[in-house]
């Protein structure tokens, strides 16, 4: 059952972003985010945060994308996280996690710092940089959101490491962008559901015919399963430290493909049911599906995890998938 | 917006011994079951096999203790039926009478009835069928005809049902029909509680594409129904058959009837890494990981007293889709496999029945009228 310090957070942070989405990186609006704790929230109150669960930490992440609010405000509670487990002390923020060679940086130019991250042997190397802002190469994903490429720097050593395997890593990276699917497609159903109520066409709102009301229903079925596969992602994140990696990893990867799947489906439908007014600039669905069609393929593309998670299916010992499956539900803390 | 919740459920050790429990019973008990067998998934029928759950406390789990029942919570039940599903178990003999008659006897039947009958099904000795439709009354359930005529001593049936699950072998069917005028479309109707060995009963065998016999048409001619054979209140059919619906759709098999296929196709496939059919096998797995979550959370709801009916049709039109993908994906990824006999035999008798998973138990197109209703559409 969800806490009240989880109500609390989901309303500060509707209270925060409704409405203020669709635009591009506002700094005031980040001041407003870190103001209230948003980034910081997965560290621990030793370590300056608020020790809130992972529920409760990536509750604004979701908002935040339901509403199109362009931040990187689960980019820097990540980074935070990461650099808390290395004992790198907090970090003030914007910050990215990204790692080392060519790959994009979420919001590169707008960050104070990236924790850049290197495969070690054991582990994941982390190093500070603060990069000026000639060194970025400016890109966008799908929706207009900077995916910012850092060009000419000389590789340094790593400075910190985390006792984490790299692949544990892109799955908490990965995990982000299920959240934020999950989010934005329940916000999608939800314009759909509001649009099909008002638009009338025939003499009826589009809502009254059967196969309309089908296609909405098989939104709210995939709007459902991005919303537990991101519950089950961020749980199972929560239990890192006690369940561990094998449990977390394939179940990241497993949320991060449902969603995929579901905000496929759920871009193509609300689309259809919206018909050219959805088309426009001037509509805001497009804020929504454009994010939808980048995260899905954003930390992990959609194909990568799928071949992950079919070698972790088949690399199971003798007793074959299911008691991999099970072994992987949550289990109750005392 | 008017979406259901999936409130995630967590296990407790209590719930992981118990699967532990059930799946070494299961492993012991179906060692010498082939995969084609366990296949059928809870079409597959032996009468001694759940006798022997019974024994073990695994049926009628949710049933209280003075019923014979166990007194565990649904989420107990819930994992049982997992465990058994995924092992191809053959629970066809106690599954209907075990998921959705026992809880409508409990809810809604007499003492009486209570202590004759529930005992019984939690021991896995009484079999029920469901008695719901007619040649010309699937979908509209409404347009049921057959009718129970009430007389001074109990009640005369007549009609025809159809498609009735085992009802060759069932000890009772509760038949859903007209006892009264209907002063509105779903006024008029009851429940009544029929001993299949009363004569002017007629059960005839109805085969299925691969010829198999499960489901039959049952004929009631002039059968004579003692008073007590109403089950719940006169007139309040449609009410208690919604909410026997109910139990019908939440749960794990809605969405396992072709797990043993996922088995066999990880047995027999050989890895190739970056194939494209890879990654159909990685989206397979994952939505198997996301539905069981959904099915479990409908668990804890039901456990915790709700009624999650939108929430239920929400997994069962998912797990229907799921369960017919998976002989599609198998052909995708073992291209040229057939070559294994056991292997061929499984995939056979699951595409065989893939078409009956988005019918049996309401049609995919009634359960997302159903959802869109929920959806505050309709
Ligand atoms: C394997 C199996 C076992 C079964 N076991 C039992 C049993 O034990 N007891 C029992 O009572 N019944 C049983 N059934 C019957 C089952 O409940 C019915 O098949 C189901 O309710 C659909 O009815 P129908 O087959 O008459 O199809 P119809 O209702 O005639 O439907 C045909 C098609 O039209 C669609 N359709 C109907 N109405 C609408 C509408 N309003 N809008 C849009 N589309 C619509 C349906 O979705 C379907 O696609 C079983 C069925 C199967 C396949």
């Amino acid at each position: 059952m969800d806490s009240s310090t989880y109500s609390m957070v989901l309303e500060t942070s509707e209270k925060l972003f409704a409405g203020r989405g669709g635009g591009g990186f506002d700094p005031a609006l980040w001041s407003a985010a870190e103001e209230a704790g948003f980034p910081l929230a997965l560290l621990s109150e030793e370590h300056g945060g608020f020790g809130f669960s992972a529920r409760e930490a990536f509750a604004p992440v979701r908002v935040a994308a339901a509403c199109a609010v362009a931040l990187p405000l689960g980019e820097t509670l990540l980074a935070n996280w990461v650099a808390s487990q290395a004992g790198l002390g907090m970090l003030d923020g914007p910050v990215a996690l990204a790692w080392s060679g060519v790959e994009a940086v979420p919001f590169g130019r707008h960050l104070r710092r990236v924790v850049c991250l290197s495969e070690l042997d054991r582990g994941v190397g982390l190093s500070l940089l603060h990069p000026a802002a000639e060194l970025w190469h400016p890109g966008t994903n799908h929706a207009g959101e900077e995916r910012d490429v850092l060009i000419a720097i000389e590789p340094v050593a790593p400075q910190a490491r985390v006792a984490m395997s790299p692949v544990a890593l892109r799955a908490v990276m990965s995990t982000l962008r299920t959240v934020q699917m999950a989010g934005a497609i329940e916000a999608v159903a939800d314009m759909c559901l509001r649009y099909c109520n008002e638009r009338e066409q025939f003499g009826r709102p589009l809502g009254k015919f059967q196969a309309i009301q089908h296609q909405l229903a098989i939104l709210a079925t995939h709007s459902c399963a991005a919303t537990v596969a991101a519950d089950m992602a961020v749980a199972a994140f929560e239990t890192l430290a006690t369940q561990g990696e094998e449990v977390f990893i394939p179940t990241a990867a497993a949320a991060k493909l449902r969603a995929a799947e579901a905000a496929t489906a759920a871009a193509s439908i609300a689309h259809q049911v919206h018909g050219a007014i959805g088309f426009s600039e001037e509509y805001p669905l497009h804020l929504l599906t454009r994010r939808l069609w980048s995260w899905r393929d954003e930390d992990g593309s959609e194909s990568q995890w799928a071949e992950y998670l079919a070698n972790w299916a088949q690399t199971q010992p003798e007793r074959g998938l299911w008691p991999a499956l099970t072994a992987c539900d949550l289990a109750k803390v005392a | 917006m008017a979406l259901p919740t999936f409130p995630l459920e967590t296990t407790t050790p209590a719930q992981a011994a118990l699967r532990d429990e059930v799946r070494a019973f299961l492993a012991e008990a179906l060692s010498d079951l082939p995969a084609r067998e366990r296949a059928r998934s809870w079409t597959g029928f032996d009468a001694g096999f759940s006798r022997n759950l019974g024994e073990r406390g695994w049926l009628g789990m949710t049933l209280p203790k003075e019923y014979g029942g166990h007194d565990r919570s649904a989420v107990d039940r819930h994992i049982v039926v997992e465990e058994l599903l995924a092992a191809g178990a053959p629970v066809a003999a106690h599954w209907i009478a075990d998921r959705q008659s026992a809880p409508l006897i409990l809810r809604h039947g007499t003492e009486e009835q209570r202590r004759t009958i529930l005992p019984r099904i939690a021991a896995g000795t009484c079999f029920f069928g469901i008695g719901m439709s007619e040649a010309n009354s699937g979908s509209d359930l409404a347009s049921a005809r057959t009718r129970a005529e009430k007389t001074a001593d109990g009640y005369v049936l007549n009609g025809t049902k159809l498609w009735t699950t085992y009802a060759h072998k069932a000890h009772y069917m509760i038949v859903f029909c007209r006892t009264g005028q209907a002063e509105s479309r779903y006024g008029g109707f009851s429940q009544v509680l029929v001993d299949m060995s009363l004569p002017g009963i007629s059960v005839s065998p109805v085969l299925d594409i691969a010829g198999e016999h499960h489901f039959n048409e049952v004929s009631f001619d002039n059968v004579l129904l003692p008073p007590d054979a109403l089950l719940g209140k006169e007139g309040d059919g449609w009410a208690q058959v919604m909410s026997e619906l109910a139990f019908e759709r939440s749960g794990p098999d809605r969405f396992l009837s072709s797990f043993v296929l996922v088995d066999e196709l990880l047995r027999c496939h050989k890895r190739m890494p970056g194939a494209a059919e890879t990654s159909d096998l990685g989206r397979m797995v994952a939505r198997l990981m996301v539905l069981r979550q959904m099915s479990l959370s409908v668990a804890g709801r039901l456990a915790r007293g709700e009624q999650p009916v939108l929430a239920a049709a929400i997994v069962k039109d998912l797990g229907a889709l799921f369960e017919q993908d998976v002989p599609e994906i198998a052909r995708r990824v073992l291209r040229e496999n057939a070559s294994d006999p056991e292997y061929a035999a499984v995939f056979r008798r699951i595409l065989l029945a893939a078409p009956s998973f988005s019918l049996r138990g309401g049609t995919r197109e009634i359960l997302r009228g159903i959802i869109a209703r929920g959806l505050g559409l309709r």
